[in-house]
């Protein structure tokens, strides 16, 4: 019998903290006000994504033909570019994102992962953020400046209603001689975004 | 009482399991993943080819009257080029061989290293694209010799895809001042001349 009174109490206790963690969190996508006396208090909100746009790249190099830079559509979580060619060193694609933190919260970079292209294993260095697939450098950084000392990282803060730039940086840097195409294909970054 | 006590233990384990589940949930909302995307990336062909054209054009002697250039026979390869055998009889003597330095790849070409061939049995300076042995001077020039266009080629001038230049190969008597210091026989020379390399960029 005691037993069962202690149950009660238990039971009771965790339904109250289940209400109270499902009111803190229920609202990430709308307002809420919870009022206390005379404090209230902004229920948090969460969202990160791209900036939704079209994006034109820059080129330049020496090429004065086989230099072709893709058009970047930018929607959501996700930006796909088109097909991109490049036909000699020097040759450069740079392609700019804008990630906004429309949230209520500070969010930070937690991981940087990159597919490399099915036809060719790649080298990773600096956390994923720069990768050399045979004569192609590929680097996501904060500028355009090509300098790897600017490239994202791990904890790169975007503050609550605030945006980041991003670049991505495609460089033919390779001199590995080949006498016929090579076609990349599938390449892909992935950033996660979490709550700072 | 034991029955009771089991259904009281499957409780708190399915009231934990939703706790977890709910952390899990939120912790869940509270990250985002962004993709970029690269449909193809496609690397154009990537090809080297810079070096002479073998057939020499057009041969300049110092004076009309002076056969031996077009008797003597120069070698060219890709990257080189040397007169097989010279015999220049005075001062001021000389003949030019004009060349064609062609990139056929696309990529840009450097030349990274000018090396000279030294005649057989001579001791040589060398700047360059200039080698001087026992009075004879060879160079690689933008203009054949005697023309006063002394221009050189050197390491670092860079060749454009598909582009060409025209240079000269001069062979002429130097350091001959007055009749008193010509030789009393014409100098002989065998194989001097010089290599190119490249580097593509």
């Amino acid at each position: 019998m005691k037993n069962k009174k202690l149950i009660y109490i238990f039971t009771i206790i965790i339904i109250i903290l289940i209400l109270i963690m499902a009111i803190a969190y229920s609202a990430l996508s709308e307002n809420l006000k919870i009022t206390y006396g005379k404090v209230n208090q902004n229920a948090e909100t969460w969202d990160v994504a791209f900036k939704s746009e079209i994006i034109t790249p820059t080129s330049s190099g020496t090429s004065t033909s086989g230099l072709s830079c893709g058009q970047a559509t930018a929607s959501g979580l996700t930006v796909n570019i088109e097909d991109t060619e490049m036909s000699k060193p020097g040759d450069k694609c740079i392609w700019k994102f804008t990630v906004e933190n429309k949230g209520t919260i500070d969010a930070e970079i937690s991981s940087i992962d990159f597919t490399h292209p099915t036809e060719q294993e790649c080298t990773r260095t600096f956390g994923n953020s720069v990768d050399v697939c045979g004569n192609i450098t590929y680097k996501l950084l904060k500028d355009n400046s090509g300098s790897t000392s600017s490239r994202i990282k791990r904890e790169d803060l975007i503050n609550a209603s605030s945006s980041e730039e991003i670049f991505l940086y495609a460089e033919y840097t390779g001199e590995e001689i080949n006498s016929s195409k090579v076609i990349h294909t599938s390449t892909k970054f992935s950033i996660l975004y979490s709550q700072k | 009482m034991r029955r009771t006590s089991h259904k009281l233990s499957l409780m708190f384990i399915l009231i934990l399991l939703g706790l977890i589940s709910i952390v899990s949930v939120v912790y869940a909302v509270l990250q985002d993943r962004l993709y970029i995307n690269v449909k193809t990336m496609t690397q154009s062909e990537l090809t080297f080819d810079v070096g002479f054209d073998t057939t020499p054009l057009t041969v300049v002697p110092s004076n009309a009257n002076l056969d031996e250039c077009s008797n003597s026979q120069i070698t060219i390869t890709k990257t080189s080029v040397k007169i097989n055998q010279i015999s220049l009889p005075t001062k001021n003597a000389a003949c030019s061989y004009q060349l064609i330095i062609k990139n056929n790849g696309n990529m840009n070409a450097k030349i990274s290293a000018i090396t000279s061939i030294k005649p057989e049995g001579e001791t040589c300076t060398t700047n360059g694209s200039v080698m001087t042995c026992n009075h004879i001077e060879y160079s690689i020039k933008e203009s054949y010799a005697g023309s006063g266009d002394n221009t050189t080629i050197n390491t670092g001038d860079i060749i454009q895809p598909g582009k060409s230049r025209t240079v000269w190969f001069n062979i002429k008597v130097v350091g001959i001042s007055d009749n008193s210091d010509e030789p009393e026989n014409d100098i002989n020379q065998v194989d001097g001349g010089f290599t190119i390399t490249y580097s593509g960029y």
